[in-house]
């Protein structure tokens, strides 16, 4: 498909803002491959939150591909947003595909934007960058899965993609950076099995919560930490630069291992944020 | 896909120093300087803890990564700081400093960082009565900057008309040292061991160097998800002998 074409240029805005005591999606713009359908209130914890899944109509991500995500949660107002499925980045011999998101909170907003993993195959290049603009009393749950490849494929097909390029910056209101983890991959470049990087682990969890400093505080007191190469997992919470929250991350060797960690992750924050208990797990995600 | 130490034998410019000027290298790339690096080991102790690492071969492997964090991190901040100071842009070098403080996600990394290179800028704005290091003292003590150490470390070579080269070369030499002398304490392994690996990795230094010149601040980068995690464990951790 030549670049420009439909399906190429992604794109997706939603806003989300305090109508009486529920949050309702006030924007909703998209293009295709992208597509959302209404606000749901699924969650009996928190049944003024809006809860939207992200669809997206193609088979995964395409070389020449470029897409934009944009949500505001405006003050008050509370969301969870997810995807439907897995995001594959296919392989690619020509060009990349770009992504760029950008967050913007308001007072008091609560958003958890928890997407499914991201699968990036053999000889894919994917960059994406995130902008994170908060507000002191906000709070985000950020999270994201990277899988190595596509499981049971092939030999090569672990960390076999040619570029994963990943960059979030957290802003302030006034524009003011609070942190950055940038990372960019290039398993030919440099052994991703090497010591300190992933090891034997193949699954790579990272979860952003940016909070005030209490909510912080208190979560990371109550948060864990584990590292077991017998058993394949490792988990832990470190403190953010600024007091801007914490960055959990998970290594694992199942997605289902790394899933439960970041659940365990989530009860706690969610619990000290807003009070309320996370929903039972889905059946079949 | 080529790597730049593929396409040249010696990669790296000649450094044209004076004796004098390799003296104060060595001064300030000594692992004895007394910056309190020493309570440091980089993640070190959990990684044996955990048997990350066990063995020569996995130290090795280690120390390589902290090194190659170091040279697509920290070290962009320090040459474009070392830059900045030849050039009297104190704003750039406060820019960079802030960079590298926000890039470092792990608590107990940017206590290191900032507590070292503190010490470093106390101690050599004594010992060289330079008024710039001095200056860079008053904005650390005024938090006007962080004074993180490899932005510190440049104000320092900087100061004294010390190449960019060396101070880089110096910066990852300190970033190998420290873990190794932490590895002849923490695990089984003998100071020809060490010695051996350090002697080796170095060998990296000038084609790293070239990677590093070659980037601007937004290029920093990172990825040790076990290194972050072994840190994230060493915080809760009951015993200890080092801070991280």
């Amino acid at each position: 498909m030549a670049s420009g074409s439909v399906g190429k240029n992604g794109y997706m805005r939603m806003s989300f803002a305090r109508r009486d005591e529920r949050t309702a999606m006030i924007d909703l713009d998209h293009r295709t491959p992208f597509m959302a359908q209404r606000a749901l209130y699924w969650d009996e914890a928190l049944p003024n939150m809006a809860c939207v899944y992200i669809i997206t109509t193609s088979g995964g991500t395409l070389q020449g591909d470029r897409y934009s995500l944009e949500i505001d949660v405006e003050a008050d107002a509370s969301a969870h947003i997810t995807t439907q499925g897995m995001t594959k980045v296919q392989s690619m011999d020509t060009n990349y595909a770009a992504q760029a998101q950008t967050f913007n909170l308001g007072e008091n907003a609560y958003l958890e934007f928890m997407p499914e993993p991201i699968i990036p195959f053999r000889n894919s290049r994917f960059i994406t960058e995130t902008h994170i603009v908060r507000h002191p009393t906000a709070t985000l749950i950020y999270s994201e899965i990277l899988l190595p490849g596509r499981r049971y494929h092939r030999d090569d097909e672990y960390f076999g993609f040619d570029v994963f390029s990943s960059c979030v910056k957290g802003f302030d209101p006034s524009g003011e950076e609070r942190f950055c983890e940038k990372y960019i991959l290039e398993p030919e470049r440099a052994d991703l099995r090497q010591v300190g990087v992933m090891g034997d682990f193949d699954v790579y969890a990272n979860v952003l919560f940016l909070t005030a400093k209490t909510n912080a505080d208190e979560v990371h007191a109550l948060v864990g930490t584990g590292f077991s190469v017998e058993d394949g997992i490792a988990w832990g919470a470190s403190k953010l630069p600024n007091d801007e929250g914490l960055v959990f991350k998970v290594l694992g060797g199942e997605v289902k291992q790394v899933k439960d960690k970041i659940r365990d992750f989530w009860t706690i924050a969610r619990k000290v944020v807003t009070g309320a208990e996370v929903p039972p797990k889905f059946l079949w995600r | 896909m080529i790597a730049l130490s593929e396409t040249a034998l010696d990669p790296a410019p000649r450094m044209d120093c004076s004796a004098g000027d390799w003296l104060r290298m060595l001064q300030f790339g000594d692992s004895a300087l007394p910056t309190g690096a020493f309570a440091f080991s980089h993640g070190l102790e959990s990684a044996l803890e955990r048997r990350v690492v066990h063995d020569h071969k996995t130290l090795q492997s280690f120390v390589k990564t902290s090194m190659e964090q170091s040279a697509s991190g920290d070290a962009v901040a320090l040459l474009v700081a070392h830059d900045a100071a030849l050039k009297g842009r104190v704003d750039v070098a406060i820019k960079a400093d802030r960079y590298v403080f926000n890039r470092k996600l792990n608590e107990e990394g940017r206590v290191m960082s900032i507590r070292t290179g503190k010490k470093l800028t106390e101690m050599a704005s004594r010992i060289t009565s330079h008024q710039s290091l001095q200056e860079w003292l008053r904005l650390i003590t005024t938090n006007a900057t962080h004074g993180t150490h490899p932005v510190s470390l440049a104000m320092v070579f900087a100061a004294l008309g010390l190449p960019a080269q060396g101070c880089f070369a110096v910066h990852q030499y300190g970033v190998a040292t420290a873990i190794l002398s932490a590895a002849l304490r923490l695990m089984k392994i003998d100071h020809f061991g060490t010695q051996a690996i350090l002697f080796e990795l170095t060998g990296d230094i000038p084609a790293a160097f070239l990677q590093s010149s070659s980037k601007s601040l937004e290029d920093m980068s990172n990825y040790a998800p076990v290194i972050d995690l072994l840190a994230a464990t060493h915080v809760k951790a009951h015993i200890r002998m080092f801070m991280n």
